[in-house]
């Protein structure tokens, strides 16, 4: 029967011949093979870096099992966020050749003649969690104009939109404060019934806010809400300590300060924002997407994390005591927030749900 | 001599020499293996392409070690190359490429600055240490008038340089840390200069009452120091493609390692440049091992400490069997 096999074959051959003349064009421009994924970050000495490394080691694993992707690294750069460990370490991921690099940088410039070498490779470049004026290169982050948004809109309708308020302003001068300041500000002149009734530098950090609170405490009138980026938790013990009513505040979400809020410290309707952790998985899939030929814009904004207090109590059960909240993102809430991002609606975009361990 | 064996071989080196190599052998010994995994787990770093990508990160690195190298052999140490070298990236980026006269003025007056910081050092018997911490804080307040924000541009040039593929398939990068590492050796160990250098480390009385001008020699030194800096800047400069004043305050601790890696002591008299190189680029490749290692992200840091100090622990051992 050795010439009906090879008829078989040869049918079978014109067949696929056929099947790959008519439709490999569209196939292989719809659906590349999963790609390989390296993530390189300048550092691990902080919660939110941590954080952000666990949710992307965790959403990784996940995607390589789906068959999104075929393989992934994670590289931290060793040394207190240094530009030329990272360099080096970029280096060592240009011979493996990736097919997307993800890059949570030490510095938005210094990067830029290696990451362009990158680019020249034809590998995918998603820098996050920073600007970079490198053109070759996207770019996945959270707005701090909506992190200011997000925090100062749910004091100031905590507080019934009338009464007094503490502004607590971050690092004064650097681009994210200005961006912050400047939202603050609109809102603030938009409810003239708020009045500002102090202001005090916190570097949104928790122990400098109690400091420069408990130095002033004792001049300030009944205090309604402190309008900040995530100092609440030193801001409401600074009011415990001078024995006063604790006002709405904005925490850090992290575990201990949502579980210092759980005990019901803090007036109601106080909120936790911070730019989310969760960044390294959304350049993740928003690079898949890239990867697969998809139109994406340079810049994709998504939002930071959010914790009202309604969901607080489903949030502290999701984080752990050493992290930082982070968004749960996956390859469809992704498409949907890049969609928001190309129909220019990112301010009314669905916030993701919240994560479930 | 018909005896043989590795104990003997060791003692029938001169012990000084013994003293001053070995140590950087053992560095070497380290490098090649570093190396040799690393060619293992990535076979692509064996051209020039490759090598040129790894090695380029360690320029600045290597010629920084210099520095800090000439400045350990006078018995100083230099707790300001760091924000020096990130000084330089910023008269580089802002200053070079558009005014190149000026640019050359400042880095002249930088190389003049360290001359002085020495006179300051022999003059007024105030401790390097001191001096030189307090100088970090000039070079970097100088860096942020020059270039507040990092970023600007680097001359053509230097651009040139970093897509420079030379002949014969050698790495751009081996071979200005050779030029660099060959000219330092010449000087340090080839002219008088050198000579007073190491004697004013290791015994400053006998230099003098030679009849040599301590404060020339410090000053001599410490503008070495500065033009060696000053070449730091410019590769690294090349490789961050702008300036950055804060770019590598790690450098300052960073090159004191190489320079202990290759041989050098903190109480100075000992020039080691070979063994500098060969400890700059020991610690650089650490980097991309632990890259290619693919270890969890908790414990690269701890291994990047454990095999440095398996290194120096080395060391100890072969400095006390020569002893």
């Amino acid at each position: 029967m050795g010439i009906g096999k090879f008829k078989c074959l040869a049918v079978i051959v014109a067949l696929t011949a056929m099947f790959a003349s008519t439709s490999s064009d569209t196939i292989a421009k719809e659906m590349k093979d999963a790609p390989s994924v390296a993530l390189s970050n300048a550092f691990l000495g902080n919660a939110w870096r941590r954080s952000m490394i666990t949710a992307f080691e965790e959403a990784a694993a996940k995607a390589e099992k789906d068959g999104i992707i075929s393989s992934w690294k994670v590289s931290n750069a060793p040394g207190e966020n240094s530009a030329t460990e990272q360099i080096a370490q970029l280096k060592a991921l240009l011979l493996e050749k990736p097919d997307i690099l993800l890059v949570n940088p030490a510095s938005a410039t210094t990067l830029n003649p290696t990451l362009q070498k990158a680019c020249d490779m034809g590998i995918v470049v998603v820098v996050f969690d920073s600007a970079t004026d490198l053109e070759c290169a996207y770019i996945v982050t959270n707005s701090f104009g909506d992190w200011a948004r997000l925090s100062t809109q749910a004091v100031i309708d905590a507080i019934g939109g009338k009464g007094n308020v503490i502004v607590a302003r971050g690092v004064q001068g650097s681009p994210p404060e200005i961006e912050m300041s400047a939202v603050q500000k609109k809102l603030l002149a938009a409810n003239p019934d708020v009045k500002v009734v102090g202001e005090i530098v916190s570097f949104c950090d928790s122990a400098k806010a109690q400091e420069a609170l408990l130095s002033t405490i004792a001049s300030l009138p009944k205090v309604d809400g402190v309008i900040g980026c995530g100092e609440g938790l030193g801001a409401v013990q600074a009011f415990q300590t001078a024995g006063r009513d604790a006002p709405v505040v904005a925490f850090a979400p992290s575990g201990r300060a949502l579980k210092f809020w759980g005990e019901g410290n803090g007036a109601p309707g106080s909120v936790a924002v911070m730019s989310d952790p969760g960044q390294g998985v959304a350049a993740l899939f928003t690079a898949v997407n890239i990867y697969q030929g998809k139109k994406i814009p340079r810049v994709t904004i998504f939002p930071p994390v959010v914790v009202s207090d309604d969901e607080r109590d489903k949030w502290i059960a999701a984080v752990g005591d050493d992290e930082i909240a982070s968004w749960q993102w996956t390859k469809e809430l992704v498409d949907a927030q890049i969609q928001a991002n190309i129909d220019g609606k990112v301010a009314d975009a669905a916030l993701p749900p919240v994560p479930v361990r | 001599m018909n005896v043989t064996g590795p104990a003997q071989t060791l003692s029938a080196l001169p012990k000084g020499l013994a003293l001053r190599a070995l140590p950087a052998l053992l560095t070497l010994v380290a490098m090649v293996i570093i190396l040799i995994i690393c060619g293992i787990i990535q076979p692509h770093i064996w051209s020039q392409s490759g090598l040129t990508l790894i090695m380029s990160p360690i320029v600045a690195l290597a010629i920084g070690s210099m520095a800090q190298m000439v400045m350990m052999s006078i018995g100083d140490i230099d707790l300001s190359i760091g924000f020096f070298i990130g000084m330089i990236t910023a008269m580089v980026a802002s200053l070079l490429g558009e005014t190149p006269i000026i640019g050359i003025l400042a880095l002249a007056g930088s190389v003049l600055a360290y001359a002085f910081l020495g006179a300051l050092v022999q003059l007024r018997s105030v401790p390097s240490l001191i001096a030189t911490l307090g100088a970090s804080f000039i070079w970097l307040g100088v860096g942020l008038f020059l270039l507040p924000s990092p970023g600007g541009r680097v001359p053509n040039w230097l651009f040139n340089y970093i897509q420079w593929e030379p002949p014969l398939s050698i790495p751009a990068p081996i071979i200005t840390m050779i030029i660099a590492t060959a000219i330092t050796w010449f000087v340090t160990k080839r002219t008088k200069v050198g000579v007073h250098f190491r004697s004013l480390g290791s015994n400053p009385v006998a230099l003098e009452r030679s009849g040599v001008s301590l404060l020339k020699t410090r000053m001599l030194a410490y503008a070495t120091v500065g033009i060696l800096g000053v070449l730091s800047g410019i590769t690294l400069s090349a490789e961050i493609g702008g300036g950055d004043v804060n770019a590598v305050p790690g450098y300052t601790l960073t090159t004191i390692t190489a320079v202990i890696l290759g041989g050098g002591m903190f109480t100075g008299g000992r020039a080691v440049p070979w063994g500098t190189l060969v400890g700059a680029v020991t610690l650089g490749l650490l980097t991309v091992l632990l890259t290619f290692l693919n270890l969890s992200s908790n414990l690269q840091p701890a291994v990047q400490g454990l095999i440095v100090i398996a290194v120096l622990a080395g060391r100890l051992v072969v400095d006390r069997m020569v002893r």
